[in-house]
């Protein structure tokens, strides 16, 4: 057993996630580990389908109902999720997790407006009356930086922009001041210049209250703004973590260093994008080995054999490559 | 809302004037004279001619159809040829029945196909589902001739607990009700369980979990409204049917209802009366389509008019 910092909020610890049936089942996560510090931002970064957002909804006990967590522990504030209830991880929910989706235009309910839909939290979750949780959902909405909330309370969703929207979405997983924010792709639907407003929104938010925050997301861009540490997932496993700027400055792992020079650079002529080759694996029919080896251009006998463990690199680091002392060791990339 | 009403109403006006055009003309295409079948065959010419007189048959075609529109503007659809009393009377009777009977139909639908609908969604594929899909299917596939023939033996002739026809007791309106509840009640049950199993994937779905709701109140609050709006759609427009195709069930239980009276009044070209059916069953039927279509923007927010 590793010894944790005492204000680890949350520790994943060998979490497998399976989908589907007998025949067809496959593992979406598998070997998942790591720690959330209080206040502390961690990204999960990956492409999709690589089962980051898998490991949110397994946290948040929103799996679908053909997937099922087969192995590993979630501890949450010191109890572990994977073998409470399904009913007590839901209460958890909303009052010390939110959570914040992918795309604002379908997480709120089209028939109900936006003051109901907050206000039910207080009411439902803190047990106010219908007066004092629609004032403490004007509050709320007004903290998300919605002008002249109180009066945009009677509106329904359809009536708002993508970006207010995202800002209601946020308003409902922080109503009621999680420890745990966990975002998954909060600006992947949105405009570009809506996009920096959110990340901003969440990151204002987050020293206000000095919760966690659990990055969901595929854009480098966003992970470096925002996070201290980032994990990279790839087919379902973390394959290198540490912190943001030594991850991407020096990365261990040849996927890692695959994603960093894709980044488009502007000093450099506009030429070709530099791509990783080939495609990520179906879940079903991983390579043996190294699951990346088919497409790693470092790649050696050993790799299509042996699957890398995901080992130290240094006290903070971690990488799942046989050869991740020679791929650090490379020219920073671009 | 108020011109949008006001056209809805006017367009509704527009659709009962067309109907009623219609059976004017269909019922007067029909072979066999009025007149004819009130007397009987050996009825002389000058007694045919006076009653075609009485019953203002003997104008032009135009003129007849005129002073059937004039009166119809004040509800008032001439005697019956066959039963000696306004049209209005004799319908307002069988409207009541058929009405009432439509009614208990739907509540018995509506109070069994929700909850069953809903249970099935709830376990896709599980063991309640598949009875329940498939008692749904045959519970649509039945003929309600044959459902009404069934119970009548069972209820009436071997159990004798419930009039096996007519409408004297209160109870007498269960087996009709049951028997034309029946295909609507498969069609609310599947209904429901595709809507509700569409809705429950739908992020907004998610975000009520994510609350922290408890699980009957993201299905029955957050799931189930949004699910309404094809059921309503489906239920409204049954209902319509439920109104004028009970024809069926009507005479298996001899139901003194519209269906029966309208089905006896073509048989005897009484025309007033098939005409004051037709009027009124449309009336009915635009009526619920319009309440169908104002539910919604209750319903829906983003279909609200001119808001």
């Amino acid at each position: 057993m590793i010894t944790r910092p005492a204000d680890t909020l949350l520790s994943v610890d060998s979490l497998a996630v399976r989908f589907g049936g007998n025949e067809d089942a496959f593992l979406a996560v598998e070997d998942v580990s790591f720690d959330l510090r209080a206040g502390e931002t961690l990204s999960l970064l990956g492409e999709s389908g690589s089962g980051k957002s898998v490991t949110a909804q397994a946290i948040m006990a929103l799996l679908p109902r053909n997937a099922a967590i087969t192995s590993g522990r979630i501890v949450f504030a010191g109890e572990d999720l994977v073998s409470l209830p399904r009913s007590r991880t839901r209460d958890l929910c909303g009052t010390r997790m939110g959570m914040v989706f992918q795309d604002p235009l379908t997480a709120l309910n089209p028939v109900f407006t936006v003051g109901d839909q907050i206000a039910e939290l207080f009411r439902v979750r803190q047990g106010l009356d219908r007066r004092a949780a629609w004032l403490a959902a004007a509050e709320v909405v007004d903290a998300v930086g919605i002008p002249d909330a109180r009066r945009r309370l009677d509106a329904y969703p359809h009536q708002f922009s993508g970006g207010m929207r995202q800002r209601l979405v946020i308003a409902m997983a922080i109503a009621l001041k999680p420890r745990l924010l966990i975002a998954d792709e909060p600006t992947t639907a949105l405009d570009v210049t809506v996009q920096a407003q959110i990340m901003e929104l969440i990151r204002d938010l987050q020293r206000e209250t000095g919760m966690s925050l659990l990055l969901i997301t595929h854009d480098l861009g966003v992970v470096a703004d925002v996070t201290d540490r980032v994990a990279v997932m790839y087919a379902g496993r973390i394959v290198e973590t540490g912190p943001v700027r030594d991850v991407y400055d020096n990365p261990a792992h040849p996927y890692t260093r695959g994603l960093m020079s894709s980044i488009p650079s502007l000093e450099e002529s506009p030429g070709l994008l530099a791509a990783i080759p080939g495609m990520p694996p179906n879940p079903k029919e991983r390579p043996s080995g190294c699951p990346f080896h088919p497409r790693c251009a470092f790649a050696r006998p050993v790799c299509s054999v042996e699957r890398p463990a995901l080992r130290a690199m240094g006290d903070r680091r971690k990488a799942a490559c046989h050869f991740a002392e020679e791929v650090v060791r490379l020219d920073p990339v671009s | 809302m108020t011109r949008y009403l006001g056209y809805r109403i006017l367009s509704s006006l527009v659709v009962i004037l067309g109907a009623a055009t219609i059976i004017f003309v269909a019922i007067r295409a029909v072979p066999g004279d009025p007149a004819l079948v009130v007397l009987g065959p050996s009825a002389t010419p000058e007694q045919v001619a006076a009653l075609r007189t009485e019953y203002g048959l003997d104008g032009s075609l135009l003129g007849q159809y005129m002073h059937f529109l004039a009166r119809m503007a004040t509800f008032d659809f001439g005697s019956s040829f066959r039963l000696g009393m306004p049209a209005t009377q004799a319908i307002s009777q069988a409207f009541t029945a058929t009405l009432s009977l439509a009614l208990a139909a739907l509540c018995i639908a509506l109070m069994i196909g929700f909850p069953l609908g809903i249970l099935c969604a709830l376990r896709p594929n599980g063991w309640s589902d598949r009875i329940i899909s498939s008692l749904s299917m045959t519970g649509q596939a039945l003929p309600s001739f044959w459902v009404g023939i069934m119970l009548v033996m069972i209820f009436s002739r071997m159990l004798r607990i419930l009039p096996s026809g007519g409408a004297e007791t209160p109870e007498a309106i269960l087996m009709p009700a049951v028997t034309l509840a029946l295909p609507l009640l498969s069609i609310i049950v599947r209904l429901v369980r595709s809507g509700l199993l569409e809705v429950l994937g739908e992020g907004y779905v998610q975000t009520a979990r994510a609350k922290g709701l408890r699980e009957p109140r993201v299905v029955g609050r957050h799931a189930l409204r949004n699910m309404l709006i094809p059921v309503v759609t489906v239920v409204g427009l049954e209902l319509g049917g439920l109104l004028g195709g009970a024809v069926i069930v009507e005479t298996v239980f001899a139901w003194p209802g519209l269906g029966r009276l309208l089905i006896d009044s073509i048989a005897a070209r009484d025309y007033s009366v098939v005409q004051a059916c037709v009027v009124v069953l449309v009336l009915g039927f635009v009526s619920i389509n319009l309440i169908v279509d104002l539910l919604y923007g209750y319903l829906d927010p983003r279909v609200r008019v001119g808001s």
